[in-house]
């Protein structure tokens, strides 16, 4: 079965989000400094009249952050949740085939394996495919952790 | 039952609200059942209905309408009891009890009063159902059944040889059967009658197959008609009849005391999300409005349309909050009956208050406070009057008092229930603390009362049906946390125990003082702040590590927004912006770069980590466009922890 990933750069590789999860993605949006928040979590953003988080998608995958005038916003929506992760630049939509993708990473990748869902090859590239649901939820002690 | 002491009246709007809802509940849920006779789930609706039904037109005192319910009821526990099939006559047959149900309901919106149901529109009502399940249910009406009239027209055929000779045997049989009441002509006439066609009888006391058997017999009979006859004693009910017109409902015993019709404006029900779409587009509309209000500032002749648009959102906005705004009495009317009968329950004399009914609340808020609200006064009964022997040796009045009280104060409705009982026993829950280990021996009395919204905390001795099952009070404090309210107990032993809700006056649009802080705007709630005004850096004085001002003549500790905020680097103007806000009992100044004025504030709330969010109460958008965050006062200055500075 073929399912579609929004596909974008971060660093050296390749990362996939389920198409079904994409709300809209946006040039960069001016945002609103949220106080005694984690460093993550990098604002808060008018989106045609919601109020939405945006997390610095880098920052949360614990790999170095640099955002600059390409960056983009990509609005997911899990559950009934909407939030912004910014991204460093061009986005494409690829097509896989459910048997491609490995489940359990073996391959070693630069994120914590917590948030990968899966890996595939795309054009003899790695695409790692997020699992958002465990990207956006975040552990409490964590939080509590980042903020003293 | 009685209903002394009580003014029913005043529950009659409700009555008839929740009645309608009843029966459409009923209607809706017969029309399920129609399409699957199977759906349990509707007949046990149906029931449920039918019997709140039952119980609240008896508590009112409507007798016609709780014999119907509670026939509807038998009915259908007929149908649960021997897993019958529901079949479409039994449907319309109880679609007639909705019929009849409706039509009480509109006799109590006209008279007052709800109208007699004549014998043979019940059986009417009971026609569709089946012999045996008819029996199952014992008509009320059985001793008038022995008085039921019939009205008989016979009509003789052209051929009948002396018809008045006829009907005049007929009225004879029918006096040997039963009881011929009149005739039509009468008997007298009859004899002199040359010719007729038709004999029109009234009789009672008669079984309608005698009569049948009776008339057959003749050949002379060409057909006749039978039906069920109302034959009120009432000479001026049957006058009345006589002329052709229909009786009035008599407004039972006391019939000379004149009803004015009720006036219901007529409602319609919302759907309450359509409520919160509604109110999401007026906000969109108020942030609208202001950005034209800015953009069009230097065009004076946009001014008179962007001022009335101004004026016209506004206005808007009240309505949407106000339809959005019940007052407190639909929950609390409901309060007066249960404490009585609580108080019958347990042998106590009570008298409820109620005061401030009036106040309104969102609808969201309103929803969710009766339950507490009724824990509160249950435990009010229950725990705090005490018995009238033990009230009279105290030397208090037999009857205890509860009060139930409701007032605005701010953005704030604080509703209080207290009674004039024991108190708590604050020894008792002392020695109960120290079992469960929850505070130190030298806790002080207002530590050890709030203890009793910890889960699993009861002191009660018995554990009667109401409540002291030590569930409780723990979850009243939590339904009212999770409205973004708070509680508070003061008791006095022997005077009795106060409990203090105070909750949010609505959650959608406050208003806000706009402040920057670095090249931030922030948002503080007005309904915080006491004053504002401006300070100088020299009159900023440090006692211990807290700075403070003095603010006519006392002592104002203060704290800096951009310290609250994390921003590191100080203001260096000459002039610093103080906001005065309420933190609890005490007053802190807030140290902030500039006000901007305040302004309607739309919170939106956002739906992903609130935990990154606790230092605001939500968010909103300016005019232009640009994000806000509300500040919660409370939770910002809690963390940062204020020292307390004495005022000596």
């Amino acid at each position: 079965m073929l399912k579609q990933f929004v596909v974008f750069p971060l660093e050296d590789e390749l990362y996939g989000v389920d198409i079904h999860q994409v709300m809209r993605i946006e040039k960069m949006l001016s945002l609103t400094r949220v106080p005694n928040a984690p460093p993550f979590v990098i604002g808060v953003c008018n989106l045609r009249g919601s109020v939405i988080p945006v997390i610095d998608l880098k920052q949360r995958l614990a790999l170095p952050s640099n955002l600059d005038e390409n960056a983009k916003i990509i609005f997911v929506n899990v559950g009934k949740q909407v939030v912004g992760m910014t991204i460093d630049s061009a986005v494409d939509v690829t097509s896989i085939d459910s048997d491609e993708i490995e489940p359990s990473p073996s391959l070693v990748t630069g994120i914590d394996s917590q948030f990968i869902q899966g890996v595939a090859k795309v054009s003899n590239r790695l695409l790692i495919i997020l699992d958002m649901e465990r990207v956006l939820t975040v552990d409490q002690l964590n939080v509590l952790a980042d903020m003293d | 039952m009685t209903v002394e002491n009580i003014d029913l009246n005043s529950y009659l709007p409700i009555f008839i609200e929740e009645t309608k809802d009843n029966i459409q509940l009923i209607s809706s849920n017969l029309l399920r059942l129609e399409h699957n006779a199977d759906d349990v789930e509707a007949i046990n609706e149906i029931f449920r209905a039918a019997h709140t039904l039952k119980g609240m037109s008896a508590t009112m005192g409507y007798t016609e309408i709780s014999q119907l319910a509670h026939q509807a009821e038998n009915l259908l526990d007929e149908v649960r009891q021997n897993n019958a099939r529901i079949n479409s006559e039994m449907i319309t047959g109880f679609f007639h009890f909705v019929d009849e149900f409706e039509a009480q309901l509109q006799s109590l919106v006209e008279t007052g009063a709800p109208r007699k149901i004549a014998p043979e529109r019940f059986q009417e009502i009971l026609a569709p159902f089946s012999p045996a399940q008819a029996a199952a249910t014992e008509i009320p009406w059985e001793a008038a059944e022995e008085g039921q009239c019939y009205l008989l027209e016979i009509f003789f055929s052209r051929d009948c040889q002396l018809p008045q000779a006829r009907a005049m045997i007929i009225c004879n049989q029918l006096n040997s059967v039963g009881k011929l009441l009149k005739t039509s002509p009468s008997q007298e006439q009859l004899a002199q009658l040359e010719q007729l066609d038709k004999l029109v009888c009234i009789v009672s006391d008669i079984r309608p197959e005698e009569v049948r058997a009776l008339l057959e017999g003749g050949v002379e009979v060409d057909y006749y008609t039978i039906e069920k006859y109302s034959c009120d004693e009432d000479p001026e009910t049957q006058d009345a009849q006589e002329e052709g017109e229909f009786s009035q409902p008599q407004a039972g015993e006391d019939s000379d005391s004149r009803h004015d019709p009720l006036v219901l404006r007529p409602t319609i029900r919302v759907d309450t999300e359509k409520l919160d779409q509604l109110l999401n587009l007026v906000s969109e509309l108020v942030i609208n409005k202001t950005t034209l209000l800015q953009a069009t500032t230097n065009y004076p002749v946009l001014a008179d349309g962007v001022e009335h648009l101004h004026r016209l959102t506004s206005e808007l906005q009240v309505i949407v909050m106000k339809m959005r705004m019940i007052p407190l009495e639909t929950v609390f009317n409901r309060f007066p009956r249960m404490v009585r009968d609580t108080a019958i329950a347990l042998d106590k004399l009570v008298n409820l208050e109620i005061r401030g009914g009036d106040t309104e609340l969102d609808r969201t808020i309103i929803d969710d406070i009766a339950d507490p609200l009724v824990h509160l006064l249950r435990n009010a009964v229950d725990h705090g009057i005490e018995s009238v022997e033990e009230r009279l040796s105290r030397g208090k009045p037999r009857t205890g008092t509860i009060r139930l009280e409701a007032y605005q104060t701010g953005n704030q409705v604080v509703i209080e229930v207290s009674d004039d009982g024991r108190g708590l026993d604050i020894e008792q829950i002392r020695a109960k603390s120290r079992e469960l280990r929850l505070v130190g021996p030298d806790a002080e009395a207002s530590e050890l009362a709030n203890l009793i919204f910890t889960p699993g905390f009861s002191t009660a001795d018995n554990v009667t049906d109401l409540s002291g099952r030590g569930v409780g009070l723990d979850v009243v404090k939590n339904s009212i946390e999770a409205l973004g309210g708070s509680i508070d107990v003061f008791s006095r032993p022997n005077e009795g125990t106060t409990f203090k809700i105070s909750l949010p006056l609505t959650l959608a649009i406050i208003q806000g003082l706009l402040v920057r802080c670095s090249e931030e705007i922030y948002v503080i709630p007005l309904s915080y702040i006491t004053e504002t005004g401006i300070v100088f850096p020299e009159e900023i004085q440090t006692i211990g590590q807290q700075d403070i001002v003095m603010l006519r003549g006392k002592v104002l500790p203060i704290v800096y927004l951009r310290k609250l905020l994390g921003i590191d680097s100080h203001s260096s103007a000459e002039e610093l912006n103080l906001v005065v806000v309420r933190y609890g009992e005490r007053q802190i100044g807030i140290i902030v770069d500039d006000l901007l004025g305040q302004q309607d504030i739309v919170i939106k709330n956002v739906n992903w980590g609130e935990q990154f969010f606790r230092c605001f109460l939500g968010c909103s958008i300016l005019g232009d466009g640009s994000v806000v965050l509300i500040l919660d006062i409370n939770v910002l200055l809690s963390v940062t922890r204020v020292r307390e500075v004495n005022n000596a």
